[in-house]
C-alpha cells in the first residue's frame, strides 16, 4: 500500500488537493492506520504552529522595541 | 562559531573566549529582558539586570562544571535570574526608603516558576527555530516563514518564490519536522 505524506496530507485537509487525489487520499485514511497517526500528528502540530506563531509575533514585537 | 548545543557553549564560557560570552549574551539576553519588563523595570535596571545575571553566571564558571544528573541548567538560571530580581528589589527598597513597599511586592518563587517554565519552552522552541533555519535551504524556511509564521496563503507564497504549492507544504512540513527533532534535543539538554 502507498501511504500518503505529510505534505499529502496537509494538502488534502487543507483541500489544495486535486478532487480525486484528494478523495483516494481520504479513501485510504479510513483503512490505513499509519497515515491517520501521521494525520492525528499534523493536527498536534497546528497547535505547536500556534505556539511558535505566538513566539515569533513576540519576538518581532521585542525587536521594534529594542529599535 | 555557533554552538550547537547548551553543552558546548558552557565548556566554551569556561575556557572565557569572548566570543562565547556574546553568544551566552544573545542567547539568554531576551529570557532575562522578558522577566525584567513583566517587573516593570526600567531600562537602566534592565540592562543592569542583564548584567548581574552574567556576572553571576561568570562567577560561578570556575567551579560549574555542567553535569545534567546535578540539576538542570535552566532551573540553575531561573534561580539565578530571580535571585537577581529579588536582590534588585531590596537594593531598591535601600536606597530609596521604599517603606510603602512591602516584600509581598517581591515575585515569589512559586509564580516564577510557572511562568518560567512556560517562558523556558518558549525559548526553546525560538532556539529550535533559528537552528532550523540554518539548518534547511534558504527557499525552504522562506516557504515555512510565510506560511506558517506570518500566514500568507499557500499560493501566494509559492508564486512569490517561484515554486509549486507541493514544495510550500514540503517546506512546510519539513521545518515542522526538524523544528520537533532539534526543540526535543534541546530540551533534553536541560
Amino acid at each position: 500500500m502507498n501511504h500518503f505524506s505529510y505534505a499529502e496530507l496537509d494538502m488534502c485537509r487543507n483541500k489544495i488537493m486535486p478532487f480525486w487525489k484528494r478523495f483516494l487520499c481520504r479513501c485510504h485514511l479510513q483503512r490505513c492506520a499509519a497515515c491517520r497517526d501521521l494525520l492525528e500528528q499534523l493536527e498536534q502540530d497546528e497547535k505547536l504552529i500556534v505556539q511558535i506563531r505566538e513566539i515569533h509575533c513576540r519576538e518581532n514585537i521585542r525587536k521594534d522595541q529594542d529599535q | 562559531m555557533a554552538y550547537t548545543t547548551k553543552q558546548s557553549l558552557l565548556e566554551a564560557i569556561r575556557s572565557n573566549s569572548e566570543i562565547s560570552w556574546q553568544e551566552f549574551y544573545n542567547t539568554y539576553r531576551p529570557l532575562i529582558v522578558f522577566f525584567a519588563k513583566r517587573e516593570n523595570l526600567s531600562l537602566e535596571e534592565i540592562e543592569d539586570l542583564v548584567q548581574t545575571v552574567m556576572v553571576k553566571v561568570f562567577k560561578m564558571q570556575e567551579t560549574f562544571r555542567y553535569d545534567k544528573s546535578q540539576g538542570r541548567f535552566r532551573d540553575y538560571l531561573g534561580t539565578v535570574i530571580h535571585n537577581a530580581i529579588v536582590d534588585l528589589y531590596r537594593a531598591k527598597r535601600r536606597s530609596l526608603d521604599y517603606a510603602a513597599m512591602e516584600m509581598a511586592n517581591v515575585p515569589g518563587i512559586d509564580s516564577f516558576e510557572k511562568i518560567w517554565c512556560k517562558e523556558w519552552q518558549n525559548h526553546v522552541f525560538e532556539q529550535a527555530l533559528i537552528q532550523v533555519q540554518n539548518t534547511v535551504q534558504e527557499t525552504t524556511f522562506q516557504a515555512f516563514q510565510l506560511s506558517v509564521l506570518e500566514q500568507r496563503p499557500v499560493q501566494e507564497v509559492a508564486d512569490f518564490l517561484q515554486i509549486s504549492v507541493q514544495n510550500v507544504y514540503e517546506a512546510k512540513s519539513r521545518c515542522i519536522a526538524q523544528l520537533r527533532k532539534k526543540a526535543k534535543v534541546l530540551a533534553e539538554e536541560d
